[in-house]
C-alpha cells in the first residue's frame, strides 16, 4: 500500500467521479417495518373475526402503552426507549390470570392490542409534535411478539387452566420463566436495533461483535428495569387485578426521571463542549465552524473504521476540542491553519491543549488523543508506531482535510475570509478532490493510509459519488 | 459520640436503648416468621449496596424503606421492627458505631409503630393473605406514611439538638420533601408484600428492587456526569482567562459573588446553579474583543468601541446552544445593560434586563475593583462597595447591591489574589468592567451619542 502511494497519483479525480444511489432506505429497515406492519394486519384482522377476550384488559393495556410511548428516554448513544410501554407490552404478552382465574389471551389479540397501543401513543405524540420514527415502533411490536409466542410455546400446560391458587408450589419456578420470556424480547429488540444501526450506517458485519456489545452495555440497565416490570405486571395482576399496573409503574417511572435526568445533563455536556469549543473560532485563531466540521468529519471516518461507542465519544470531544491549545499562543497562526506552522510548533500547540484538557481530571483520554494530533503515524525508516492512537491519526487527516479544502474553497469563492460558501456540486467534488490528494500525497508518514482510505469512502457517500482511490 | 453536645449524647443513647429493647422483645416473641425476617433483611442490604449520592434528598431516601413497608404487611410490628433493626445494622456504609446503633434503634422503633397502627385499620389481613384491593391501598399508604414520619420525627430531633437548629425547621424541610415519595415507596413495599404472600418466594424482592436499582444506577451516572461537567467547564474558562493574568480567577469569583446575591434573593437550588453557570461565562465572548483593545492606552475610536460591545453578544450567542443554561445566556447578553438604559449591547433599561443580568453587572463590577489591574491596585472591599453604592440606581439595581453588601457582612468575602509580578503601566485606558475606569466613561458617552444620533 506504502509503495503505491510513494509514486506519484496517475488520476485525477473528476474523471473518476460516478454517481450512485444514496445508501438511505435500506432493504433491511424496510423488511423489519414491512414484516411488522403485515404481521400486525393479519392479526387485527384475526381478532376482528374472533371478537376480543376481556376487553377490560385490553383496553387498560393498550392505554397504557400509549401513555407509555408518550414518555420517551434517550439513552446513551441517541437510543430512544419508552420502559413503561414496553413492560406493559410484554406483561400484556406474558398475562395468565386476573383475579385467581386462567386468561391467556390468543397471539393474535396481544399483536394487535400491542400494535394499536404503540400507534396511539405514536399518534399522540404527533399531535404533540414528536413524531417516532416507523421503524423504532416495528422493533417494539416485533419484541411483544416474540416474548408472547414464546411464552405460548414453551409454558407449562397448567399456567393456561390452573387458578392462581393451585400454582402456589410452582410459582417461583413460574416467575423464573416469565423473566426468561421477558428477556427474550429485550434481546429481540436490542438485537433488531444493531442490525438496523449496521444497515444505517453501512457498517461491516465484522464490527457486529462491538456493536452487540455497545448496545447491551447502553440498554442493559433499563432492560432490566423493564424486563422486571413487566414480570411484576404479570404476577401481580392475578392478586391485585389492575391495581397492579400503577403499583408497579411507580418503581419504573423512578427509573424513568432517573434516566432522564442522565439524559438531560450528557445532552449539556456535549453542548458545552461544543460551545466553548469555539472560544479559538471567536478570537480568530481558527477559521469559523472549523472544530465542528472536523468533529463530524472524524466521527463518521471513525465509524467508518469500526471504533466503539466510548471511543467515538471521546474522539467527538477531542476533535472539538483539537485546537485549543492555540489560546495559549501569543498570536493566532495565519487562517489558524495548523496546516502553515512547522511541525515543532505544531507538537506544541497539541501539548498545550492537552494540558488544557487534562486540568478537567476527567478528560485523561481526551487529552491524550490531543497531544499526539501532531505525530506522524510513522517516521523515515521505521514502522507504524503503535503508540499514536488512532483517535489521533484521524483528527490529524480529518483537521488537514477541512484546513486545504476551506482554503480551496476560499480561493473559489474569490478570498472571502471567513464561511466559505459550498460551491456548485461539480466544484465542490473537485475541491474534494484537490483536498483528498493533498492527503494522500502525505500517506507515505504523516497520514495512516487506513484512515485515508476510510476518509475518501466517507466523502465519496457524502457526495453521492464514488471517489476511486489513486494508485 | 463525644462529638455531640450533651443534650444530643443522651437522645441518641435514649432512643437506642428502647429500639434494641423493642428488637429483644420482638425477637422473643413466639411465632417470629424467621425466613421471611432473613429474607426481608438480607433484601435491606443489596438494597444498601452503593448508595447514590445524589443532590436530590427525597433520593437519599433508602431503598429499605420499601422492605420495611413490605415487613409490616406481612409480619405486622414485631417482624417489622426486627428487619427495620437488622437490615440497618448489616449495612454497608461506613459510618460511626453511634449512628449506625442510633439509626437501627430509630427505624425499629418506626417499623413497629407503623405495624401497631397498620395493624389495627380494618383492611389488614394476617401475612397479607387474601388481601382487598383497592381498600388495603389506604390501609397501606397510612402505614407507609406513618413509618415516614415517626422515622424522620426521631432523626429531625437528634439533628435539632447536634446542630441546635430550629426543630419545626427541619421537620418541615424535611417532611414536605420525603411525604410523597414515601407514598411512592409504600406501593413498593405493597409490591413485594403482595407478591411474597402469593408465593413467589425470594425473587420477590429481586424483581421489584431491580428497577430501583437500575434507577439507582442512573443517579449515579448522573452525579459523576454532573461533576465531570462543572470540572470541565472550570477548566475551559480557566484555560480561557490565562490570556490575561489580571482577570485570572476572575469568573469563579463572579460566580461565586452571583451566587451570594441570588442566595439572598431566596433563588431555587436550580436557578442557582444556572445563576453560577452564568457568572463563570459571563466574559466568555470577551475573547473575541482583541486584548489591546481591552487594555488600550488612550481614547478608543467608533469601530474599538463597537467591538466592545460586541463581546457580550458574542458570548450569549456561544451559550445559546447550551439548553439548559437559556436564562444564563439572557444574563451574560445583557450583563452591561444599564438601570438607567445607558449600557450595552441593546440598551435595556430597568426591569426590562434580565435578573441573571442585574446580578452578574454588581457581581462583575465588584470583583474588577477589588482586583489589581494593569492601571492600578486593588480598592479595598470597603471601597467598592462605596463605589457601588454610588452607581446604584443608576448604573446597578440598588436590590442586587444590598444584597451582595449583606451576604458580604455575612459570609465575608476573598478578594482576589496579587499578581506577584505586576509591572504598572501608567496611561492604560483600564477595564472595561470597571465603573470607575476611563474606559467605562468612554462607553457611557459612547453609547449615549450612539442612541441619540
Amino acid at each position: 500500500m506504502i509503495m503505491a502511494n510513494l509514486s506519484p497519483p496517475r488520476s485525477r479525480f473528476p474523471g473518476s467521479i460516478r454517481r450512485r444511489r444514496a445508501p438511505f432506505g435500506s432493504p433491511f429497515i424496510l423488511a423489519v417495518t414491512g414484516s411488522c406492519a403485515v404481521a400486525l394486519l393479519v392479526c387485527v384482522l384475526l381478532t376482528a373475526r374472533d371478537g376480543v377476550s376481556r376487553p377490560d384488559l385490553a383496553v387498560t393495556f393498550a392505554a397504557t402503552i400509549a401513555i407509555g410511548q408518550l414518555l420517551p428516554v434517550r439513552l446513551p448513544g441517541g437510543r430512544p426507549v419508552v420502559p413503561l410501554a414496553g413492560a406493559a407490552a410484554s406483561g400484556y404478552a406474558l398475562l395468565f390470570d386476573v383475579g385467581g382465574r386462567p386468561v391467556v389471551q390468543p397471539l393474535a389479540q396481544v399483536v394487535a392490542v400491542v400494535g394499536l397501543g404503540y400507534g396511539a401513543g405514536a399518534l399522540l405524540g404527533v399531535v404533540v409534535g414528536r413524531s417516532p420514527r416507523v421503524a423504532t415502533l416495528a422493533r417494539r411490536v416485533l419484541a411483544a411478539l416474540v416474548v408472547a409466542a414464546f411464552f405460548r410455546a414453551f409454558a407449562p400446560g397448567e399456567l393456561f387452566t390452573s387458578s392462581f391458587h393451585d400454582l402456589r408450589p410452582v410459582l417461583p419456578a413460574v416467575a423464573l420463566f416469565l423473566i426468561a420470556a421477558a428477556s427474550v424480547g429485550m434481546a429481540t429488540e436490542a438485537l433488531l436495533a444493531v442490525a438496523e444501526r449496521l444497515a444505517r450506517w453501512r457498517v461491516p458485519v465484522t464490527s457486529l461483535v462491538r456493536y452487540v456489545r455497545d448496545e447491551f452495555k447502553a440498554t442493559i440497565g433499563v432492560a432490566g428495569a423493564v424486563t422486571a416490570t413487566a414480570v411484576l405486571f404479570a404476577l401481580g395482576v392475578p392478586v391485585m387485578r389492575l391495581y397492579a399496573l400503577p403499583t408497579f409503574a411507580v418503581p419504573l417511572l423512578l427509573t424513568q426521571f432517573a434516566f432522564r435526568r442522565f439524559a438531560a445533563v450528557r445532552t449539556t455536556y456535549r453542548q458545552t463542549i461544543r460551545a466553548l469549543a469555539q472560544v479559538t473560532e471567536l478570537n480568530g485563531y481558527v477559521v469559523r465552524g472549523h472544530g465542528r466540521r472536523v468533529a463530524t468529519l472524524a466521527v463518521e471516518i471513525g465509524r467508518e473504521l469500526g471504533l466503539s461507542e466510548s471511543q467515538l465519544a471521546d474522539l467527538e470531544y477531542a476533535a472539538l476540542l483539537h485546537d485549543i491549545g492555540q489560546l495559549s499562543l501569543a498570536e493566532p497562526i495565519p487562517a489558524g491553519s495548523t496546516l502553515l506552522i512547522p511541525p515543532a510548533e505544531r507538537q506544541r500547540v497539541a501539548e498545550l491543549g492537552a494540558d488544557v484538557i487534562r486540568t478537567t481530571g476527567v478528560l485523561d483520554r481526551v487529552a491524550t488523543i490531543v497531544a499526539r494530533q501532531a505525530d506522524p503515524y510513522r517516521r523515515h525508516r521505521e514502522p507504524p508506531d503503535p503508540t499514536v492512537p488512532i483517535e489521533s491519526r484521524i483528527i490529524k487527516a480529518a483537521s488537514a482535510f477541512d484546513d486545504v479544502l476551506t482554503a480551496a474553497r476560499g480561493l473559489r469563492s474569490n478570498g472571502q475570509e471567513t464561511d466559505p460558501p459550498s460551491l456548485q456540486p461539480e466544484g465542490e467534488a473537485d475541491a474534494v478532490a484537490d483536498a483528498l490528494e493533498r492527503l494522500r500525497l502525505g500517506m507515505a508518514y504523516e497520514y495512516d493510509p487506513r484512515v485515508v482510505e476510510a476518509l475518501t469512502a466517507v466523502l465519496g457517500r457524502r457526495l453521492g459519488v464514488s471517489l476511486i482511490a489513486a494508485g | 459520640m463525644r462529638s455531640l453536645p450533651r443534650p444530643a449524647a443522651l437522645y441518641v443513647a435514649a432512643v437506642t436503648t428502647v429500639g434494641m429493647l423493642l428488637g429483644v422483645f420482638a425477637a422473643t416473641r413466639r411465632g417470629v416468621d424467621w425466613l421471611l425476617v432473613a429474607v426481608l433483611a438480607v433484601l435491606c442490604w443489596v438494597g444498601e449496596i452503593s448508595p447514590a449520592r445524589t443532590r436530590l434528598r427525597s433520593l437519599a431516601m433508602s431503598l429499605a424503606f420499601p422492605v420495611d413497608v413490605a415487613a409490616v404487611l406481612l409480619g405486622g410490628p414485631w417482624v417489622a421492627t426486627l428487619v427495620a433493626l437488622l437490615g440497618s445494622l448489616i449495612q454497608l456504609a461506613p459510618m460511626p458505631w453511634y449512628k449506625r446503633l442510633f439509626n437501627a434503634g430509630q427505624l425499629g422503633i418506626s417499623a413497629g409503630i407503623a405495624g401497631i397502627v397498620y395493624i389495627h385499620l380494618p383492611p389488614a389481613t394476617a401475612a397479607f393473605s387474601t388481601p382487598d384491593f383497592p381498600a388495603v391501598l389506604w390501609a397501606v399508604a397510612l402505614a407507609g406514611v406513618t413509618l415516614a414520619v415517626v422515622n424522620y420525627t426521631l432523626v429531625a430531633v437528634a439533628i435539632a439538638l447536634s446542630s441546635r437548629l430550629a426543630f419545626a425547621q427541619i421537620w418541615w424541610g424535611g417532611m414536605s420533601e420525603t411525604l410523597l415519595p414515601s407514598l411512592g415507596y409504600g406501593l413498593i413495599g405493597l409490591g413485594i408484600a403482595v407478591l411474597w404472600a402469593s408465593g413467589v418466594g425470594p425473587v420477590a424482592g429481586i424483581l421489584v428492587l431491580a428497577p430501583m436499582l437500575a434507577a439507582r444506577w442512573a443517579f449515579q451516572q448522573y452525579g459523576a456526569q454532573h461533576r465531570a461537567y462543572e470540572a470541565t467547564v472550570a477548566s475551559l474558562i480557566q484555560a480561557v482567562e490565562t490570556k490575561d493574568h489580571y482577570t485570572r480567577g476572575h469568573s469563579e469569583r463572579v460566580a461565586t459573588a452571583c451566587v451570594m446575591i441570588g442566595k439572598r434573593l431566596g433563588m431555587r437550588q436550580d436557578r442557582l446553579e444556572m445563576l453560577r453557570y452564568a457568572g463563570m461565562l459571563h466574559d466568555v465572548g470577551k475573547l473575541g474583543v482583541p486584548t489591546r483593545l481591552l487594555q488600550k492606552t488612550g481614547p478608543l475610536d467608533a469601530d474599538e468601541f463597537a467591538a466592545i460591545t460586541v463581546h457580550p453578544i458574542r458570548g450569549c450567542d456561544m451559550v445559546a446552544a447550551i439548553e439548559f443554561l437559556a436564562e444564563a445566556a439572557q444574563g451574560i447578553r445583557h450583563h452591561h445593560e444599564r438601570l438607567d438604559g445607558l449600557g450595552y449591547p441593546d440598551g435595556l433599561a430597568g426591569e426590562a434586563i434580565p435578573e441573571f443580568a442585574r446580578i452578574i453587572a454588581v457581581a462583575d463590577a465588584f470583583d474588577s475593583m477589588t482586583s489589581t489591574r494593569s492601571y492600578r491596585a486593588a480598592r479595598s472591599v470597603d471601597a467598592a462597595i462605596a463605589e457601588l453604592r454610588r452607581w446604584s440606581g443608576t448604573q446597578f439595581d440598588p436590590v442586587m447591591v444590598e444584597a451582595l453588601v449583606e451576604a458580604i457582612a455575612e459570609e465575608g468575602w476573598t478578594t482576589a489574589p496579587r499578581p506577584s509580578h505586576v509591572v504598572p503601566r501608567a496611561l492604560v485606558f483600564g477595564d472595561h468592567d470597571d465603573p470607575t475606569s476611563r474606559v467605562a466613561a468612554a462607553m457611557r458617552e459612547y453609547t449615549v451619542v450612539e442612541r441619540v444620533s
